[in-house]
């Protein structure tokens, strides 16, 4: 991952985690999925949307 | 990243074996005429820590690729013999490493010592084949178009990797979003559902409660005073009493409803339809639009499966990931007016698939109630319509299902069943035949339905509910992501911004100490204008001339590696990027390497023989960190100058037998002694203009200089009384005269049939004597303690012959009579 995609990344999480209503789950997931330097896939970040950490209904 | 510490090439691109010593990772030069193989050693050590060979990727290289074409031209069917050896010292972990690729499996380096520290830093550099840049890429930055030029900095700071994540998170939410949507539209059927059986019109708790406690009150159960999410509508009914859910005037009442929406559904949607159908014909008419559209659908599923340089579409195999990634993205940016097509069919056809969603709604509780009414045909009729729109919902989602739909779409999507209208109004007369429930069991069944119903509407509320925050949580993510990335990418141009106007200045310091640029960014491309001697802000070809230009080119090259690696940019191969550079410029571009980069190990070649010389005499190189090639043969590969291992290499070839081999090796070793001396000696040969002289004409001119330069000194000591010096010089001179090699290079001036290209066809023992006396010849030439070439000072009206130690020094000029 280059240096400018890592401080991005970082960036994004940190603002993201500070956001009205986000789970913690969700921030660590998104952490993980895009740790990897793979290019992520739509699919598996709307799973982790879905995941019930994902939204605030109990 | 690394240093570079020696390399050792085997049989790679035009060398056959070569080891050089970069003197522990310093700032080294490869000088040498055009062709000579300088290019070779830079692709060799571009492939060793990469595994790619830029100049055999990119435009114009189709059909190029390193397996074939990486290895020497006699060992394309061998490749296995062409590897490179590197041994690198690896800064930010303080170990040094080597790292051994082959040809064969450039995937596959051997690297020692293995440990996981020093295969992240390979892991690392081979991601980032951009430490090699040569004269024609550095055009890539300046003489482009704005979208071309943003692309090309976005591949080298490796954007595009950010770009994914963005388009990942770009797509994600636009799939939540459609969920959210779906979810939705389910809610919505769920509520009427609710609605239309407790005949209320709004959805409200004290309307709810008030139709269902007027139930519970017929049935003496305990009325409901408030609606909370687990109240139980026919909480107090038996168990028993809950299994019959059947209430006549609840479904008179949903088939009634269904029966009612049958007579409107011809024009359900009717306008999405059309719409879509309008698109579809015009994809129709428009090949080159539908290819574009088709072939999107498939690039845009390509890109997403791609998983390294092989393609997931046709199984080509790339140079690397990124430059298939960049041929799918390119394919796909042509296709915009697809885009907008694409854009239109999925969103009309998102709003049929809720009317569907509403459709199956109203289905479902009919269904049932047929069913238990003993109308299997209507319910059969019925559950392969609500399975037909379930598939036609899913169609509507795609645009290959969009486009199998068309005929659908204009005859009319809903497609019901036909006798429907007469079988609902059979199913409603068998209904309202029945006899009237009693108001008890109208009253428990009218309980035990709301609760299904009111259940269905909880699980709804709570998946639209779900679907809408993760819809919103991901509207979110994306758009911070954005904010963010536009924030770093801002911050990025701007210091790069700056970092190019001070590297350009510092190169251009006399003429252009005032100059500024101006990288502006916006959707997709990025506009480069430069300062002209502040008569404004214009594009770099515009009035600059070519070598400004390529000193642009490399300014914003160094100043974009700073940004990517900050205080990691410690290495970089630069292949012939500033040869258009004025000589006073270049001094300052030493400078400004020197300067602002002391801790990076750049790789320089140039085919400019002052030039190299101007990196030594700024300081940039050293002699022991400069390398100079005189030419090159397909045999041999890049023959060194002033080679100290000439004479064993002769000898190793003589060995073996390999009379041909030796004999081009010691015709380039005179090809190019006889060029130094005549230049240090200030040998006359006979003018040419374009300054190519043979073997021929320079060889003998040295030899006659040399002979008279020793008559000079001896005579000069003569003069001065000096007995010792005048027979150094005469003993010099002698020996010149005594060579038997003198005697070839005499006869090559009086007789040019006599040449020695016939060397090749000796033999073994005919060619060990001539080597011997050119041995003896050059001897005469050079010091014996410091091995360097004797030389004249001054170079006019030379006052004394001397070598580099001083050990020969003879004065020329003789004492004043």
């Amino acid at each position: 991952m280059s240096t400018l995609q890592k401080q991005i990344t970082e960036k994004f999480l940190a603002k993201f985690a500070e956001s009205k209503g986000v789970h913690r789950d969700t921030v660590d997931q998104l952490r993980t999925l895009l740790a990897n330097g793979k290019k992520p896939k739509p699919d598996e970040i709307v799973k982790i949307f879905q995941h019930p950490g994902g939204g605030d209904i109990k | 990243m690394i240093k570079l510490e020696s390399a050792h090439i085997e049989e790679v691109r035009g060398i056959r074996k070569i080891d050089i010593d970069f003197r522990n990772g310093t700032t080294f030069s490869i000088s040498g005429p055009n062709g000579s193989g300088k290019s070779g050693v830079i692709d060799a050590i571009e492939f060793g820590l990469t595994g790619q060979i830029s100049r055999l990727t990119g435009k114009g290289t189709r059909g190029l690729t390193v397996p074939e074409h990486g290895p020497h031209v006699d060992k394309t069917k061998f490749p296995d013999a062409a590897f490179v050896e590197l041994k690198v010292f690896l800064p930010d972990i303080g170990k040094s490493a080597t790292i051994t690729r082959k040809i064969s499996t450039p995937k596959r380096p051997k690297i020692a010592p293995s440990t996981p520290d020093v295969l992240a830093v390979f892991e690392e550099i081979a991601d980032h084949p951009e430490i090699a840049l040569s004269r024609r890429e550095i055009l890539r930055f300046i003489l482009v178009e704005p979208t071309k030029r943003s692309e090309e900095i976005q591949t080298i700071l490796k954007l595009d990797q950010i770009g994914d994540t963005r388009s990942a998170l770009n797509t994600a939410q636009n799939k939540l979003q459609a969920a959210s949507q779906t979810a939705a539209a389910t809610l919505n059927s769920t509520r009427n559902a609710l609605l239309l059986h407790l005949q209320i019109p709004a959805l409200r708790a004290d309307e709810l409660l008030a139709s269902v406690n007027k139930r519970r009150k017929l049935l003496s159960l305990a009325e409901i005073p408030e609606l909370s999410a687990d109240t139980t509508l026919d909480a107090g009914l038996s168990s028993a009493a809950k299994v019959n859910d059947f209430n006549k005037q609840s479904s008179l009442r949903d088939v009634g409803a269904l029966a009612k929406a049958e007579e409107a559904l011809s024009g359900l949607a009717k306008a999405e339809a059309v719409a879509i159908v309008c698109d579809l014909e015009r994809l129709e008419a428009d090949p080159a639009l539908l290819a574009a559209l088709q072939r999107r659908s498939f690039i845009e599923k390509g890109l997403e499966l791609v998983e390294g340089p092989e393609c997931p579409l046709c199984d080509h195999i790339w140079a690397d990931e990124r430059r298939l990634r960049d041929h799918l993205k390119t394919k796909l940016a042509k296709s915009e007016e697809a885009r907008k097509v694409q854009e239109m069919l999925l969103k009309n056809g998102a709003a049929i698939a809720r009317e569907a969603v509403s459709l199956i709604g109203l289905l479902s509780p009919v269904q049932k109630i047929a069913d238990a009414q003993g109308h299997a045909g209507l319910s059969q009729t019925l559950g392969e319509w609500k399975t037909n729109l379930e598939a036609v919902k899913v169609k509507l989602t795609t645009v290959d299902g969009l486009t199998g739909l068309k005929d659908r779409l204009t005859a009319g999507w809903v497609q019901a069943p036909k006798p429907l209208p007469k079988n609902l109004q059979g199913l409603q007369e068998k209904i309202a035949a029945l006899p009237d429930q009693t108001t008890a069991l109208d009253a428990q069944t009218f309980l035990t339905t709301a609760q299904l119903r009111l259940a269905d509407y909880r699980e709804a509320v709570r998946k639209s509910k779900a679907a809408a925050n993760a819809a919103a949580a991901a509207k979110v993510a994306y758009e911070i992501y954005c904010d963010v990335m536009e924030e770093e990418l801002d911050s990025l141009y701007a210091e790069v911004e700056q970092d190019f106007s001070t590297f350009y200045r510092a190169v251009n310091e006399d003429d252009e100490g005032q100059f500024t640029a101006k990288l502006t960014p916006s959707a997709g491309s990025l506009g480069l204008d430069v300062n002209f001697y502040d008569r404004g802000l214009f594009p770099p070809a515009a009035f600059h001339s070519e070598g400004h230009q390529d000193g642009m080119g490399v300014c914003l090259y160094l100043a974009l590696m700073k940004r990517l690696f900050g205080k990691r940019f410690t290495f970089a191969l630069l292949d012939d990027v500033v040869m258009s550079v004025d000589a006073g410029h270049r001094y300052q571009f030493c400078k400004l390497l020197k300067t602002h980069f002391p801790d990076t190990q750049f790789v320089i070649t140039t085919h400019d023989r002052l030039w190299a010389e101007q990196m030594k005499s700024a300081g940039l190189v050293t002699g022991k960190t400069s390398l100079s090639f005189h030419s090159w043969t397909i045999d041999s590969g890049p023959l060194v100058e002033s080679n100290a291992e000439i004479w064993q290499e002769i000898s190793t070839a003589l060995g073996k037998g390999k009379v041909e081999v030796a004999a081009a090796a010691l015709r380039h070793h005179l090809e190019y002694v006889a060029r130094h001396l005549a230049d240090q000696l200030g040998a006359t040969p006979q003018f040419r203009a374009d300054g190519n002289y043979e073997l021929g004409e320079l060889m003998p001119s040295v030899l006659k200089r040399m002979k008279d330069l020793c008559a000079k000194a001896a005579e000069a000591a003569q003069s001065w009384g000096k007995g010792l010096e005048r027979e150094v010089a005469t003993t010099r001179k002698t020996a010149l005269s005594d060579s038997n090699a003198a005697m070839y290079v005499e006869q090559w001036a009086v007789n040019k049939a006599v040449h020695y290209n016939a060397w090749a066809n000796f033999g073994k023992r005919d060619f060990e004597p001539v080597v011997a006396a050119y041995k003896e010849l050059l001897a005469c030439f050079s010091c014996s303690l410091c091995d360097s070439w004797l030389y004249i000072a001054p170079r006019l009206n030379p006052e004394s012959l001397r070598c580099a130690c001083n050990a020969v020094n003879l004065n020329l000029k003789p004492r004043q009579k």
